[in-house]
């Protein structure tokens, strides 16, 4: 049971950043801050007009997929590889700590490692197998192939 | 036509046949690659080539141009990540065809449109050639204040049907567009502080964030097993045949939109990517039934596609003819033009025909090249989406990184795309296109600086609005796509009550 319409984080996040810039662009000269401004309060008188008209207050509804992209006509979810979104997102967060201490090679190499092992319950074997080919791969495109060096993170791998 | 037939001999002689091959290849290899791009492959040969005869430098560099722009839509039609702006609007359509399983379908529609669109471009490049120079003389900024005008009038076909959050979004990107240096006044708008925003957001981590990071996302939070169905026994049903006769089905559509690339495409400072939006917009605004539209309509990919790849012929005629870049590709061209001694205009035209054909060659060549890979990778890419979803997330998500940060050496630019992917996951969720605020963030610097130029000039009394012709013509066109929509919508309806 939820009593906020899907969304209405959203909504209030771009409203907020609306309205933070709109405050912002008070700051600016006219020239500068001319189209600016008048976008900002169109935006901002659009998010009211949205929200009036889907109505903030609603229950009984989870948040479900729309169509942008296909998901409407998609696969059916099976919910035992499910996870909850903040569990997925750290891993997402993870990538960019991975790569910013350990560099883009052993970086890219570790993390698709612990993904594969942890996250996804593969094989030792199969983890192993793709992470080092996925770090193999990337060496040989960009620091022989490309020549184009990469990124070396804090560690300067 | 002299010039052209031993233009085409050149091409087609052996060692030169070799160069727009392996130009085209690499073209590929580093379009696919996380990262870099066809402008980064002729950075790095403009060194190697400088010692070389104009003859293969042309060859090669004109592959470069027309080998980078498919490969793009082949990840957004598979996986929803567009290889660049210029391709996010193809996954409108080619990603739910994928998911509905016909992925061969529409890779096989795109790939003809992309060739066939390429020619259009080609042939127009050839025969605008001498007029361009009297052309370029009738647009200035009020032209471009219209282009983007109309531009965004096609922000109802990219909503998916709900345009008020669609005009939201907009908005949102057009926010997005003003943070950094003012371009007349050199002040710093909402940057938050941060130095890393001072130059303002860059388009390819918000790209790869509010599509590659946002769908693995969803991915990951919705549990499913493949991006393509596994309810029916094939979930690959589609068959590349019914894509490439689905482009003649739709020929009057696919010509129109070849049409509209090239002029755009030629129209220097405009940038590629408002081509295959503006397409889009005008094949689902003119469409008898656009119900379909951006639920797995083959038009959909057919009209952009065809867009995108007719543009470099057109961006190549302000290039060769008054040695003005429509685009970092054709200036990076015209920087190995001037290094090999060729001058772009008159010069170029008259004394250096055949070297000007040969370049149309090359690009008319890596097309076709292009495409004909592509359907022949068709069937093993596309069993990608069949592959399982926790064995493929790491693989997209370290690709999407290596890209983000590779792009300009900055690991902020990694965690821009991470910021981005959440905000691409929510809307995804409750149902905010993503389109128009890519769409308005490209859109948004043409916008904003040929409105400022336009009214500057008319307070000087240098211009006047209403005695442009391509302004009226422009200004036509805009409202018809507003219209036409509403009309056709009323004539159903009519139609349907029974009058």
């Amino acid at each position: 049971m939820r009593l906020l319409r899907p969304g209405t984080g959203l909504s209030i996040g771009f409203a907020l950043l609306s309205a933070w810039f709109l405050w912002q662009s008070f700051g600016l000269s006219p020239v500068a801050s001319s189209v600016p401004r008048v976008v900002l309060i169109l935006t901002l008188v659009l998010l009211a007009v949205e929200a009036l008209k889907s109505g903030i207050h609603v229950s009984g509804r989870a948040d479900a997929a729309l169509p942008d992209g296909g998901d409407a006509s998609g696969p059916v979810p099976s919910n035992e590889n499910a996870g909850p979104v903040g569990r997925c997102l750290a891993w997402i967060v993870l990538l960019p700590v991975a790569l910013g201490v350990l560099g883009l090679l052993i970086g890219s190499t570790v993390y698709c490692l612990l993904f594969l092992r942890w996250r996804s319950h593969e094989p030792w074997a199969f983890s192993l197998a793709t992470s080092c080919g996925l770090g193999l791969l990337l060496y040989l495109l960009y620091a022989v192939v490309f020549r184009a060096a990469p990124y070396a993170g804090l560690l300067g791998l | 036509m002299d010039a052209a037939w031993e233009a085409l001999r050149l091409v087609l002689s052996w060692p030169y046949i070799v160069y727009p091959i392996a130009g085209t290849l690499l073209a590929m290899a580093f379009s696919a690659t996380p990262g870099l791009n066809s402008a980064s492959l002729m950075a790095l040969a403009i060194p190697v080539t400088i010692a070389w005869d104009p003859l293969p430098v042309m060859l090669l560099f004109g592959a470069f141009v027309g080998g980078a722009t498919f490969m793009g839509s082949i990840t957004a039609i598979l996986f929803n990540i567009p290889g660049k702006a210029s391709n996010a609007v193809v996954l409108l359509d080619g990603y739910p065809m994928t998911v509905q399983g016909h992925a061969r379908e529409a890779i096989g529609a795109a790939a003809t449109s992309s060739a066939l669109g390429a020619t259009v471009g080609v042939l127009m490049l050839v025969v605008m050639l001498p007029f361009m120079r009297s052309a370029a003389l009738a647009l200035g900024p009020a032209e471009y204040l219209m282009i983007a005008i109309w531009g965004l009038t096609t922000l109802a076909a990219l909503s998916g049907g709900s345009l008020l959050r669609g005009l939201v979004a907009a908005g949102l990107g057009f926010q997005l567009a003003f943070i950094g240096y003012d371009p007349r006044t050199a002040e710093l708008r909402f940057t938050f502080g941060l130095d890393y925003l001072s130059d303002g957001l860059s388009l390819v981590p918000v790209l790869l964030g509010l599509f590659a990071i946002a769908e693995v996302l969803d991915l990951m939070a919705s549990g499913r097993e493949t991006l393509a169905p596994r309810r029916t026994p094939d979930p690959l049903r589609g068959r590349v045949g019914g894509g490439i006769r689905a482009v003649f089905r739709h020929f009057p559509l696919f010509l129109r939109s070849s049409v509209l690339g090239t002029v755009i495409g030629a129209i220097p400072g405009i940038g590629g990517s408002v081509a295959g939006f503006i397409a889009y917009g005008q094949a689902s605004q003119t469409a008898a039934d656009p119900s379909e539209f951006g639920k797995g309509d083959v038009r959909g990919v057919i009209a952009p596609e065809a867009a995108n790849d007719a543009k470099d012929g057109g961006a190549l005629i302000p290039t060769l003819a008054l040695g003005i870049p429509g685009g970092t590709g054709t200036a990076l061209l015209l920087g190995v033009l001037t290094l090999h001694g060729l001058t772009p205009g008159r010069e170029m035209l008259t004394d250096h025909l055949v070297l000007v054909f040969v370049l149309i060659w090359s690009l008319f060549l890596s097309n076709w090249l292009t495409s004909l890979l592509g359907i022949a990778l068709v069937n093993p890419m596309a069993r990608l989406t069949t592959v399982r979803a926790g064995r493929l997330i790491p693989v997209i998500l370290v690709l999407a990184a290596v890209g983000a940060v590779q792009y300009r050496g900055l690991l902020a630019d990694l965690v821009c795309a991470v910021v981005f992917g959440f905000i691409g996951y929510r809307m995804k969720r409750v149902g905010w296109p993503r389109i128009p605020l890519v769409m308005a963030l490209v859109l948004a610097p043409l916008f904003e600086n040929s409105l400022h130029l336009t009214l500057r000039l008319h307070e000087l009394g240098r211009i006047d609005f209403w005695s442009r012709p391509l302004v009226i013509v422009l200004l036509v066109l805009t409202a018809t796509s507003l219209v036409l929509p509403v009309m056709r919508a009323r004539l159903r309806a009519w139609r349907q009550r029974g009058g």
